[in-house]
């Protein structure tokens, strides 16, 4: 009931319902309804068109071609329902149990439904046809026996689906029987699935049954049914049309509705059951109350120069701002490091200098200058021309980022042929050559091989590999060990190294582990909550951070632990959603610093001496504390 | 891969004899007597008698299925009943016909529906909604009525093709491709929406993929990506769809065969079943049947082709 008043609320079900609704209804009282009874043809006005006497014109006996689809209708619906009657009663009770109980039963049944839906219908029909031809019932219920397996199939993927959820489990655990579990928890949080497939086999079964129609088995003539008013229509196609857009007409009508209805009814149990997405008050708040500062210019000299990024990505029927208001510099030849927690933004920072941002993502605000070329106004040429080949970038899990049906070679002459020209052979070449400057042995053979076939460490590199392919000037590396054992990570950060000493490209080293932004960098951006927070030299920042969250940070890491006998220190809490940001400063909440002027307003990034900026109302105080325990 | 193939070999034989045997057991039940039917009922019952022995129709069904086997499994279905005709022979010359008719449908259906589904998955809203309202029309419309629809367009309005009948590859090849093309369009634009669908949903998962993104990174030029590299990857379950689809089209080709008197398998099954001719429905089953066989064991082998991963499992 619920679902029908939903339906009713979608305009296309609504008109289809009722249309369909109105079908039935002519059939059930089409003695009532029609004008004429079916076979009354009174020899004169034949095969005209529609006039007020004949709605929908007449055929060659002057019949009135509205009340023989009127009728016809009758054997249609009658038809359908038998097979589908037939399919859900042998069909659903087969797919749930075989869902819900799976092992042996269930592979069994699904044997058995392969071989079901290689059988070719059409002749099955036939040769029960011709065992019996006078009862047409038969026919249609071995039509709704031939529809089971698909049907046996798709409830059964339902009902797994459904089957490992907690209340399932409950239940279980309540002691309930699985026939009264299957009844009265799956079948019903299965009903949406259900409802599409009763559409669609009604709207395959009307097919079919009318094109049995139409070779003439069914319904005989003088008698109307839609499949044979079909095959009379196409012998008088060349006198009359009207025939054949009616009895076509209302079949494709009618099949068009089923289909909208089986669409709505996906959609609305999709949602019934994923829950509406709803956008938190706050985040509408805080998008009203952000504080537009104003950028600084790009930095002429740097090679990358962002300024006031803004990243937004979808939130509900608005947007959320992910990034807000970096500033980013990196000049020729630097190695930069960025570090924060998962959920600070990053990643997206990283993405966006590429314009890769993932799902909806875009650049809401701000500018990006690369080598004084303004990144954001590139058009899709210019872009495809600027990535690769100025920018180069290597995702966080070296496996996903590459083809899984491509072979090591094909993926990097790809890249090869993406900034220039080169024939087979150059291009093998050039391969090789670049597996061998991120030092893969045997490169000859690593290039025949599928990415399923390489190890973390060698797809990795392989990764690397195609990055340089158009000897970029800024390598962008985004966690580029996280997915690594930690034997490989230290290879990985030595060949980074080396390769940025050889080639003089720069480096964006995008990390949540404090030891590898050691390793790697000469400059440090630390990110909380969608903002810079600090930035410093990385001895520096070692020696003595110039933000809260910069010193939790460096405590927690692992590696920086001497004593194993403490626990291991943790930063209490966890990064906010970006939609519940405060006005104020975003980590105050996690922070033990905290007082109230924290919360007041927003915290500006401020020079604490040069090339050092810290997001931290107290931040001299922290340094005078970092400056004391080093006394101590 | 060998397995995969194996392991379709072993569903492929149950297929053949669960056809084959719901075939001869259906007929088997027929009320009706082949022999009266064939000698008209002024023939004696001795007569009558006599023809039963010499077909074999006094025979218990498993002891009649048997022999049937035997001989099959030779390549002898017996002889027409109607025209004692050899069934392989009659078969033979028709099964041209109905395989030019579904694989060039079904090769309809896969480009269309690819072409259709891959718009909707790159373009905009608005595209994809026009794509889909397309393929859901193509759903709703009946096959015959359409054949009969371009019938009327373009063999009667615009006399460009032949409305019915059928040219042999030997005969010409231009009269063949001509008298093809209303009836594999006909057949395919059915299962256009089905592969449009598949393709629209694999397409908009696989452009999300993160290789997709380092292509990008690398500069790669974006129809390459979604022709060479989305598409390869979502052809894998596309593929297994057109398996499915070939077996509907192989069923369809029986309406559209009558629609435009085409002399292939499908228009014989539809006299033979009102002929009770027996030998040459069964033919008609196992040949059906076997074509649904080798259908899935090319697309197995085309997968192994396009998945690397499933080649060495």
């Amino acid at each position: 009931m619920k679902l029908l008043r939903q339906l009713l609320r979608r305009p296309l079900a609504a008109v289809s319902l009722a249309i369909l609704t109105a079908i039935v209804i002519c059939a059930i009282f089409a003695p009532l309804l029609a004008p004429d009874p079916p076979n009354y043809g009174p020899l004169v006005h034949i095969l005209a068109g529609p006039s007020w006497s004949h709605p929908l014109g007449t055929d060659e006996l002057g019949r009135d071609l509205l009340s023989r689809l009127m009728y016809g209708a009758r054997p249609a619906l009658l038809q359908t329902l038998e097979v589908v009657g037939t399919t859900l009663l042998l069909g659903l009770p087969l797919g749930l149990v075989s869902g819900y109980v799976g092992g042996r039963l269930d592979r069994v049944v699904m044997r058995a439904v392969d071989v079901g839906m290689a059988i070719p219908s059409m002749v099955v029909i036939l040769i029960v046809l011709s065992v019996f031809p006078t009862d047409f019932y038969i026919a249609t219920i071995a039509l709704g026996v031939l529809l089971v397996p698909p049907l046996v199939r798709n409830i059964r993927g339902a009902v797994i689906a459904v089957r490992g959820e907690l209340f399932v489990d409950a239940a279980r655990v309540a002691g309930l029987s699985r026939g009264r579990i299957v009844v009265r928890h799956i079948l019903p949080r299965v009903q949406g699935p259900v409802l599409v497939q009763v559409t669609l086999l009604s709207a395959i079964a009307l097919l079919f049954t009318s094109g049995l129609g139409y070779l003439g088995f069914g319904v005989q003539p003088p008698n109307p049914s839609w499949g044979t008013m079909v095959g009379e229509a196409q012998r008088y196609i060349n006198q009359d049309i009207w025939m054949l857009v009616d009895s076509g007409g209302v079949l494709a009508v009618t099949v068009l509705c089923l289909g909208l209805l089986g669409d709505a009814i996906r959609d609305l149990s999709v949602e019934a059951w994923t829950g509406g997405v709803t956008r938190p008050a706050a985040a509408a708040a805080a998008a009203r109350e952000r504080l537009v500062l104003p950028a600084s210019e790009p930095d002429p000299a740097a090679l990358l120069s962002v300024r006031g990024l803004q990243v937004s990505f979808p939130d509900g029927s608005g947007e959320v701002a992910v990034v807000d208001g970096v500033d980013l510099d990196i000049a020729a030849g630097e190695t930069l490091g960025l570090i924060g927690e998962s959920g600070c933004g990053k990643t997206s920072v990283a993405r966006s200098i590429m314009q890769l941002l993932r799902g909806n993502g875009r650049v809401s605000g701000g500018r990006i200058m690369f080598d004084g070329v303004d990144v954001l106004g590139l058009d899709a040429r210019e872009l495809r021309q600027f990535r690769g080949s100025q920018v180069g970038y290597i995702s966080q899990e070296p496996h996903t980022g590459l083809d899984p049906t491509f072979r090591v070679g094909a993926i990097l002459r790809e890249a090869l042929r993406a900034h220039g020209s080169y024939s087979r052979q150059e291009a093998r070449r050039r391969a090789i050559e670049l597996l061998e400057q991120v030092r893969l042995p045997d490169p000859e053979r690593v290039l025949a091989l599928y990415p399923h076939e390489l190890s973390g460490g060698m797809a990795q590199r392989v990764a690397i590999a195609r990055a340089l392919a158009g000897k970029p000037r800024l390598l962008i590396a985004d966690e580029p060990t996280t997915a690594l054992d930690v034997t490989v990570q230290a290879e990985i950060l030595d060949l980074l190294r080396s390769l940025v000493s050889e080639t003089g490209m720069a480096l964006l080293l995008v990390s949540h582990d404090c030891w590898v932004i050691a390793e790697l960098c000469t400059r440090v951006l630390v990110m909380y909550a969608g903002e810079v927070v600090e930035e410093a030299p990385v001895e520096a920042l070692f020696a003595a951070p110039a933000h809260p969250y910069s010193r939790r940070l460096l405590q927690a890491d692992p590696r920086a632990v001497t004593d194993d006998s403490k626990p291991l220190p943790t930063i209490p809490g966890a990064v906010p959603p970006p939609s519940t940001w405060p006005r104020g400063c975003h980590f105050k909440d996690r922070c033990d610093l905290a007082r109230d002027a924290c919360a007041a307003a927003p915290v500006v990034l401020t020079e604490l001496e040069s090339s050092r900026r810290s997001r931290c109302l107290y931040a001299h105080e922290l340094l005078d504390q970092n400056l004391l325990t080093e006394v101590r | 891969m060998l397995r995969l193939v194996i392991r379709r070999l072993a569903l492929a034989v149950p297929l053949v004899f669960v056809v084959s045997f719901i075939t001869f057991g259906l007929v088997a039940l027929t009320p009706g007597d082949p022999a009266v039917d064939l000698l008209g009922t002024s023939a004696s019952r001795a007569a009558d008698a006599a023809l039963d022995r010499q077909l074999g129709f006094n025979r218990s069904i498993w002891v009649q299925y048997w022999h049937w086997l035997e001989k099959a499994v030779h390549g002898n279905f017996g002889v027409s009943l109607l025209n004692q005709q050899a069934v392989t022979t009659q078969l033979n010359q028709r099964l041209p016909v109905t395989l030019a008719l579904v694989i060039g449908a079904t090769l309809v259906a896969a480009v269309g529906g690819i072409a259709l589904g891959t718009l909707s998955a790159t373009h905009g809203v608005r595209v994809g909604r026009t794509t889909d309202a397309f393929a859901m029309l193509g759903f709703a419309i009946p096959t015959f009525w359409l054949g009969i629809v371009l019938v009327d367009i373009f063999a009667v309005k615009l006399p460009l093709l032949p409305a019915t009948g059928w040219v042999p590859l030997s005969q010409s090849a231009w009269g063949w491709l001509k008298s093809l093309v209303l009836p594999v369009v006909t057949l395919g634009a059915g299962g256009i929406t089905a592969v449009t669908k598949q393709t629209r949903d694999a397409m908009r998962e696989t452009l999300t993929r993160e290789y997709v993104y380092a292509l990008r990174a690398d500069g790669v030029a974006e129809w390459r990506i979604v022709y060479v590299h989305a598409l390869r990857n979502a052809a894998i379950p596309i593929l297994t769809l057109l398996g499915t689809i070939f077996v509907g089209l192989l069923g369809g080709s029986v309406i559209v065969e009558q629609v435009f008197t085409l002399p292939g398998l499908g228009s014989l099954a539809v006299t033979a079943t009102q002929a009770h001719d027996l030998p040459v429905i069964e033919g008609i089953a196992v040949y059906f049947a076997l074509g649904v066989v080798v259908v899935n064991l090319a697309v197995d082998l085309l997968y192994g082709w396009l998945n690397p991963k499933a080649r060495v499992s």
